[in-house]
């Protein structure tokens, strides 16, 4: 009970005294068409620009992003287990608030809504700063927003008047931390008096830029479209500096040898910008989320254009029933030159031993100097659902993937891979063997002209069932220049009929972009068809319920098959990352 | 005193309680559920006990839905899948059963490597875990598991491997001194052929030596069927069962006459185990000093009756690698004794780990203590404890360690489920809950 005592002494003392203080000044009107980000001080570190989500906002469920989601199967599922409805739910809204709200937080957003944030000792401080070109429609929302606040205070009329004016603004204080405070059109709310103060301050001289005077925040909101629904700035270098515990180790954990595996030169190098944007842009039926580093120092040597036959005349893979495909940069060649600086010097020994034990693969060829040099670091992956032979077929089927590499000397390394793989085979067999468990056998077939070398678990039983290790009956093959290795014989087979074919180059952008698209039917098709799997793992890993664990599941379902496709890029170029994921919705499931 | 060892019991007024209610389902099973000891209580004790020894139930959709997760290889999830039967009390009795077999036939994951014919040997013991020893015995023999536990395959005519044809006499169905070393080698021979084909059982003919045999005496061109039908008609064999049956169900050191007379309902019920258990449970042995709080609870059955206790929400893989950090690794037994149980559970490594489970399932945010408490509120450290001892421990009540919990209790302060939380933990970590 003295908890609540407290901040309610408060609310009761101050707006007694408050209307005697209370003078009146000449102010100049608002410009509201200046940049909303010069209205937040250079203190913050983080800055989120909503202005874009005022169309959302006042389109409402008719916005046509909106429209779409609520459309998916996804969206239908779980709102036809509610009872009501979103519009129902908006109009309890407009009741109790009294006017329509989303079309009210739109016009009292039409100028822009700015959110920042001060990292402080304990508790971040975070400004919130609304504009909208209607002050009387600022007045009755404010009004009807502390008439709310009064009801459920039991204290009708306490916020009626401002505790105080500050700078032009009417000032409320709520309890001990929270300031509201008006301005014209202009609201700002804030958990700290003095940024509050300082917001305020910077309301009210036009002259001033506050953080969109820092040239990193300047550099990144010039790339801006106009068409973000959100953008914000992250002040990294401070960010860094303020929580070294925290994001001290950012860029350098990015550079260890396992991150940069998968994620890439692009996305590691993100870590170490000195400020970085992220946005996230509504249209139609597509949502984008995006992040743009500046100043970011990917390891020289792993970065795209590091190397000098780094050959980029890609072949055009994808099919339209693929689960996904990538192009990624990985070149491992670096990765072996500069295994001192990526890795922790305690691994390097066991690297090393690795490095001599792949290197008898190679008939004893150095595999830093003389293998993987000759392999483009950019690499394509497809991943296809498989077809497998008469009682071949897992109990858990999973779609294959194959890697598409270019050689820079194909007639001469095409046979060491090929080579190499047998004898990675049969080592793996004889590692079987001692172990009595299942070995493969080696076949060579033909793909048209091409020879396919391949390896497969022998036929189960009839009483043993089949495994999920038959999904692997890896495969390898060269197409002209083209190294391709695979999980199966059958996704194998596939990618070198295309490339047999005279598949199409890729006739991309002079960008080095790294990308990734994932179909979300296919991957809704490959958990629907491992459903009952999936389930009984929840139930005995984490004790779900059957019920429980077939509808967390069911929802991740509908939701990848409400999602036509998942496409990721990664563009990496003189310092600049620019990485965005893009879900585009509309997909059916299979 | 055999003709009485197994005499029903007829609780005199007060003597079914929920002490002997809380012994019915802990030693028959692996405990109940919050209050249902009470529930159990509250009936006649015929009717209770008619009541628990019937229950037989699963989700079929767990059940069947193991065969989904049999294809990924990982033993370890099929362990934890037989540990969500458990946890789930559906079928107290026969889970009981195969645990006991898991351990009496014990085969180990670490050998024959392969989740399916663990699988396929954990559902033998679930479906004739009850039934017709003689059925079990001859399925044990022919389980691909077993056969590549104990080298079946390389069991061939004119180099027999004696490792079943031994462990089926020493451990499995006579015990030292019922067999001689000759029986153990023409045993064997009898066995031989007796092998796997992927994961099937097969009998190789080739492999086998159809030569004659002398067992047990007796002179015959034996097959592997016929060595384990005379093993089976060996005396010692229904005593061997039996003594199994009273270490599992009464004590850990039973008396000699108790071995013969349940020896004796065996062969009268024609070797069916379940109805042979249900005389002992039903039996004033059963109920007797002798059986109560005469068992270091063994760390699958101490974890499933505290979850269960407790209601406590614990994910069937969590309590499995507990169990198994206590020393009992379902699937994996250490050797083909089994575990060796009772003072062995406890070492100084397994104490910490039996003391760090007890603690996380008292400190557990699933628990509903209004259910655990059977709605008392605990206003008083005495009233606290009092009801917590009457859950966990109900023999105790009044003892000592009520006692020493309300003493605790007193300088406990925060919530009714805070200082449950607290107390729980205390009894739960306490030497007199390990033992059941």
């Amino acid at each position: 009970m003295t908890h609540r005592l407290a901040p309610l002494c408060a609310l009761v003392l101050l707006p007694l005294a408050a209307p005697f203080l209370i003078a009146t000044e000449e102010r100049a009107p608002l410009d509201l068409e200046r940049d909303i980000a010069t209205l937040l001080p250079d203190s913050i570190v983080a800055y989120v620009d909503g202005s874009g989500l005022s169309p959302v906002l006042s389109d409402g469920l008719e916005h046509p992003f909106v429209r779409n989601v609520l459309a998916s199967e996804f969206a239908q599922t779980l709102l036809a287990k509610t009872t009501m409805t979103p519009a129902a739910v908006l109009a309890i809204g407009d009741a109790l608030f009294g006017r329509p709200v989303l079309a009210t937080v739109g016009k009292l957003t039409s100028k822009g809504i700015a959110f920042g944030v001060v990292p402080r000792d304990g508790k971040p401080a975070l400004v919130l700063v609304v504009r909208g070109d209607d002050a009387a429609l600022l007045d009755s929302a404010l009004a009807a927003a502390f008439d709310i606040v009064e009801n459920k205070l039991g204290l009708p009329g306490i916020l009626d008047r401002p505790q105080r004016r500050e700078l032009g603004a009417d000032v409320w204080r709520l309890g001990e931390e929270l300031v509201v405070a008006k301005r014209d059109a202009l609201l700002v709310v804030s958990n700290d008096s003095d940024l509050a103060h300082d917001t305020l301050a910077l309301v009210d001289d036009g002259e001033r830029s506050g953080v969109a005077a820092d040239a990193r925040f300047a550099a990144l909101d010039a790339q801006r479209t106009g068409s973000e629904a959100l953008w914000s700035w992250l002040d990294l270098t401070r960010l860094k500096s303020l929580e070294p515990e925290k994001y001290g180790k950012l860029g350098l954990a990015a550079n260890l040898p396992a991150t940069q595996a998968l994620l890439g030169p692009g996305l590691c190098a993100l870590g170490s910008s000195d400020a970085a944007s992220v946005w996230l842009s509504l249209e139609g039926r597509a949502a984008e989320l995006g992040v743009r580093g500046r100043d970011a120092r990917a390891v020289a040597k792993l970065a795209p254009g590091a190397r000098a036959n780094a050959s980029r005349d890609l072949p055009v893979l994808a099919l339209p029933d693929d689960v996904g495909h990538a192009t990624v940069y990985r070149d491992f060649a670096a990765f072996v030159s500069e295994r001192v600086a990526l890795f922790p010097p305690e691994t390097l020994p066991e690297f090393t031993k690795a490095l001599s034990t792949i290197s008898l693969f190679f008939g004893g060829r150095d595999v830093g100097e003389d293998v993987l040099p000759q392999v483009s670091p950019w690499l394509q992956i497809v991943s296809r659902e498989l077809e497998y032979d008469e009682g071949r077929t897992p109990e858990n089927r999973i779609p294959g993937a194959a890697l598409v590499a270019e050689l820079a000397a194909p007639d001469v390394d095409g046979p060491r891979w090929i080579t190499a793989f047998q004898t990675l085979i049969g080592i793996l067999n004889a590692d079987a063997a001692q172990k009595q468990g299942g070995m493969m056998q080696l076949e060579l077939g033909l793909e048209g002209d091409v020879q396919v070398t391949s390896a497969r678990f022998l036929d189960p039983g009839p009483e043993d069932g089949v495994d999920v290790s038959y999904n692997l009956q890896p495969a390898c093959a060269v197409v002209d220049r083209f190294l391709v290795l695979g999980t199966h014989e059958h996704v194998v087979r596939s990618v070198v009929r295309q490339l047999a074919s005279g598949a199409p180059r890729d006739a991309r952008t002079s960008r080095p972009t790294e990308a990734l698209r994932l179909s979300g039917s296919r991957i809704a098709a490959a958990l629907r068809e491992n459903l009952e799997t999936l389930v009984m793992q929840k139930v005995v890993d984490d004790g779900l319920s059957y019920e429980e664990a077939q509808q967390e599941l069911g929802g991740l379902v509908l939701l990848a098959a409400s999602i036509e496709a998942l496409d990721v890029s990664v563009a990496y170029e003189d310092g600049s990352v620019d990485a965005r994921a893009r879900i585009t919705l509309g997909g059916v499931a299979k | 005193m055999s003709a009485d060892v197994l005499r029903a019991w007829r609780p005199s007024k007060g003597e079914w309680d929920r002490a002997a209610a809380t012994h019915l389902t802990r030693r028959a099973g692996f405990g109940g559920g919050p209050g249902e000891a009470a529930t159990l209580a509250n009936e006649p004790a015929h009717d209770a006990l008619d009541d628990w020894l019937s229950r037989d139930a699963y989700d079929e959709r767990v059940t069947k839905g193991v065969h989904a997760l049999l294809p990924g290889g990982d033993t370890q999830r099929v362990a934890a899948w037989w540990m969500s039967l458990i946890l789930s009390g559906g079928a107290p009795l026969r889970e009981r059963a195969t645990l006991m077999w898991h351990d009496h036939f014990a085969t180990s994951d670490a050998k024959v490597d392969d989740v399916r014919m663990m699988y396929r040997q954990n559902e033998l013991f679930r479906e004739h875990g009850l039934g017709d020893f003689r059925v079990l015995l001859h399925s044990v023999a022919k389980d691909p598991a077993m056969l590549v536990w104990l080298d079946g395959g390389a069991n061939r005519r004119g180099q027999p491997n004696e490792n079943f044809a031994r462990e089926v006499m020493e451990l499995f169905a006579l015990g030292i001194g019922n067999y001689t070393e000759r029986d153990v080698q023409e045993a064997a021979r009898g066995l031989t052929g007796w092998g796997t084909e992927g994961r099937a059982f097969r009998m190789r003919a080739e492999d086998h030596d159809d030569g004659e045999k002398e067992l047990f005496g007796e002179r015959g061109n034996l097959t592997g069927d016929d060595v384990i039908d005379r093993v089976l008609a060996q005396p010692a064999c229904a005593r061997h069962v039996a003594r199994r049956l009273l270490e599992e169900f009464v004590t850990s050191s039973p008396e000699p006459a108790w071995v013969d007379d349940v020896a004796r309902a065996l062969i009268t019920n024609e070797w069916h185990i379940g109805r042979t258990i249900e005389r002992i449970v039903r039996s004033e042995l059963f109920f007797s000093p002798a059986a109560r709080r005469s068992r270091i609870a063994a760390p699958v059955e101490l974890v499933a009756m505290t979850a269960r206790g407790l209601s406590a929400r614990i994910a069937p893989r969590e309590a499995t690698e507990a169990a198994a950090r206590m020393g009992q690794a379902l699937l994996r037994p250490p050797t083909v004794k089994g575990w060796d149980g009772m003072r062995a559970w406890i070492n100084a490594g397994t104490w910490v780990a039996r003391h760090n489970a007890m603690t996380t399932a008292a400190e557990s945010t699933t628990v509903d203590w209004g259910a655990v408490l059977e709605g008392e509120d605990g206003g008083t450290p005495e009233a606290l404890a009092a009801t917590l001892v009457s859950v966990l421990v109900p023999d105790l009540l009044g003892g000592t360690l009520e006692a020493r919990l309300a003493d605790a209790l007193r300088s406990a302060d925060g919530s009714r489920d805070a200082r449950a939380s607290l107390g729980a933990a205390l009894v739960l970590t306490a030497p007199e809950y390990h033992v059941v």
